[in-house]
């Protein structure tokens, strides 16, 4: 297990070594924050933390909660990806109609478009907070 | 007038995408997978790819590095376009050599920029 491990204190850092697991910042597993007397697991750039193990650690209860977050991220990435191909064709057909059509038919092909735009910045939220 | 491969599966958005590149004047070839996406760069020289990088066969990411490892097709940039938003995905793709990559859903006007940069 790599884990990079910003500001967490020496005596964590010790028994993360004694494991065998890896620090360094170069494509960890997980992140870990501390917080309290927890530690918050990141398993990307999240704004929220993808779960928290309390001190002092154990070896498999940490391992445990990283691969699971790394799972639930995993699914999340897939079910982001699997809504944004239909949102592709969907905006760009929008696109295509508004730059042709007039009146009616251009102020709803424009709306469409805003709306699939809304849908994204929505689904971008969704990644950001880890939802 | 300036030739571009569009690498996508997804027939819808193939379709959309052809069109549009159509309409601002591009001559479109397509292929399906990572494997069709080869050839036809080997075959037709076009001026850049666009490649979505979840192909069937073979997919985005390696085809790309086959692109970049033939001396006949390694001048040819190489544009990744995903439906995967994670930073993560960028750094994959511009470590399998892609010259820019851009989301889905795409940014028309953005990815007209994009392509006129990567020719330079």
């Amino acid at each position: 297990m790599t884990v990079a491990a910003p500001g967490v204190p020496d005596a964590v850092r010790a028994t993360l070594e004694s494991w065998g697991w890896r620090l360094s910042e170069e494509h960890p597993d997980a992140t870990l924050t501390i917080s309290g007397q927890s530690l918050e697991i990141r398993t990307c750039a999240a704004i929220h933390a993808d779960d928290i193990a309390f001190l002092p650690l154990r070896e498999e209860e940490l391992r445990r909660r990283i691969e699971l977050a790394q799972h639930r991220r995993a699914r999340l990435a897939k079910r982001l990806h699997d809504l944004r191909s239909p949102l592709n064709a969907i905006q760009g057909y929008a696109e295509i109609i508004a730059e042709t059509a007039e009146g009616d038919a251009f102020r709803y092909a424009s709306n469409i478009r805003t709306a699939s735009e809304l849908l994204t910045a929505r689904l971008e939220n969704m990644r950001d907070e880890g939802v | 007038m300036t030739t571009v491969l569009l690498v996508e599966d997804n027939e819808m958005n193939r379709d959309m995408l052809l069109r549009r590149l159509q309409r601002k004047g591009f001559a479109v070839l397509t292929a399906l997978d990572g494997e069709q996406a080869i050839q036809m760069t080997q075959q037709h020289q076009p001026a850049l790819v666009l490649m979505d990088m979840s192909l069937p066969v073979l997919d985005g990411w390696e085809a790309t590095r086959r692109l970049k490892a033939d001396p006949a097709t390694k001048h040819i940039p190489v544009i990744a376009l995903t439906a995967h938003a994670l930073p993560a995905e960028r750094d994959r793709a511009l470590e399998a050599g892609c010259a820019a990559f851009e989301t889905k859903p795409i940014d028309f006007p953005k990815l007209l920029a994009v392509m006129a940069l990567v020719q330079k």
